[in-house]
């Protein structure tokens, strides 16, 4: 590999496990909603910046798998290999989108909106396959009561929620899409290249 | 101390019965999987789970269970098929929870290692600079938190994140390029 490319992928490599191990340790003690959007927020924005400054094939994969192991190695019990397999999977997606549209404005948005709502998909899967479909039976017992106890006439079932919490992260992602593949463009490419900030 | 083989077996069998308990759906058969379960495996095999000790998990499982049996109350046939339901599915869950703990006990970190390395020659090499460029991260974040609070920190966050950012990932970049 290239010493330049080599050094970009392990600074890319070194940060999002930074943030990962402790950040994202911590999120998820504290059990803080959304806390998944927040870290596959920081994935979506190292993915994107990492692909505008070394646009070789693979290399999305290559450092979603890098990151994964340190994950693995750092934190301990079933949650560091839920993290693992999320972080692998979100450089799955990149690595996709990235190989089959160049990186551009439009498949920026498309890997951060992507990235972002993986997360929330990753949970309701975890959440059918270890409780089984009968755990969105009982949030819907759970919301239609609560209606009921409220005086809510239009009733909302769980598959509007999932439907609207999309839509949401779709959004969030978008928005972060499009401001990482700014802010790489404009700001990262010249702090790597130069090694001094963009606006001195 | 049991043969590998009495071990492999003993695991092979639990998966399999697991298998089987997720296809039949059942909540005497989860009952019996879950009482044997906790005869085959010793202790520290099973302990990798660290959920069932968490109490926020056993707050959110205790509140997902029990608001839908208050709501049940008093209509005596939805109530026992909320019961059965709740149950089956907190069975369904412990299962697979143990199953999981066994899984990740048994998860070699040096197999999956040797397995990147042989498919990428450098990944070793990577791996080992990752962590010394987390290290080194660290090391920043800790000196930069003891120069400015919190409160100073957010302050600058809110005010232009896109300079704060800047600034922050410069003198990272500055830092890893002097290693």
């Amino acid at each position: 590999m290239e010493r330049n490319k080599r050094n970009i992928l392990i600074f890319f490599a070194g940060l999002w496990a930074f943030v990962e191990v402790s950040l994202g340790t911590v999120l998820s003690l504290s059990k803080v909603p959304f806390r998944g959007m927040l870290m596959a927020s920081f994935a979506c924005f190292i993915l994107i910046s990492f692909r505008v400054l070394n646009h070789t094939p693979r290399s999305s994969i290559y450092l979603a798998t890098i990151v994964s192991v340190v994950k693995l190695i750092f934190s301990f019990g079933a949650g560091a290999l839920n993290s693992a397999i999320a972080i692998f999977i979100e450089g799955l997606i990149a690595e996709i989108i990235f190989s089959l549209i160049r990186v551009n404005l439009f498949s920026s948005i498309l890997a951060g909106a992507l990235v972002v709502l993986y997360p929330f998909f990753h949970s309701l899967f975890t959440q059918t396959v270890i409780f089984g479909v009968d755990i969105f039976k009982l949030y819907n017992r759970i919301l239609s009561e609560l209606q009921q106890i409220l005086k809510i006439n239009n009733t909302i079932g769980v598959l509007e929620l999932i439907l609207f919490f999309s839509i949401l992260y779709l959004l969030i992602g978008s928005i972060v899409g499009a401001s990482s593949f700014w802010f790489s463009k404009n700001v990262l490419t010249r702090i790597i290249h130069y090694g001094k900030q963009a606006r001195q | 101390m049991e043969s590998k083989l009495v071990s492999k077996i003993k695991f092979w069998f639990f998966v399999i019965l697991v298998v089987a308990s997720l296809a039949i759906n059942n909540f005497f058969f989860f009952l019996a999987i879950n009482i044997a379960a906790l005869f085959f495996f010793k202790k520290e095999e099973r302990g990798s789970i660290t959920y069932l000790r968490k109490p926020k998990f056993l707050f959110s499982i205790a509140l997902i269970t029990a608001l839908p049996i208050i709501f049940a109350y008093g209509n005596t046939q939805e109530f026992y098929s909320t019961i059965e339901m709740i149950g089956k599915i907190l069975l369904r869950g412990f299962l697979l929870l143990q199953t999981m703990a066994i899984l990740i006990n048994r998860l070699d970190k040096n197999k999956i290692l040797n397995y990147f390395n042989k498919k990428f020659p450098d990944f070793n090499e990577n791996l080992t600079d990752t962590i010394s460029a987390l290290n080194k991260f660290k090391e920043i974040f800790v000196e930069t938190r003891k120069r400015m609070s919190t409160k100073v920190l957010v302050k600058k966050l809110i005010s232009n994140p896109v300079r704060f950012f800047e600034k922050f990932l410069a003198r990272l970049w500055e830092e890893y390029s002097k290693q």
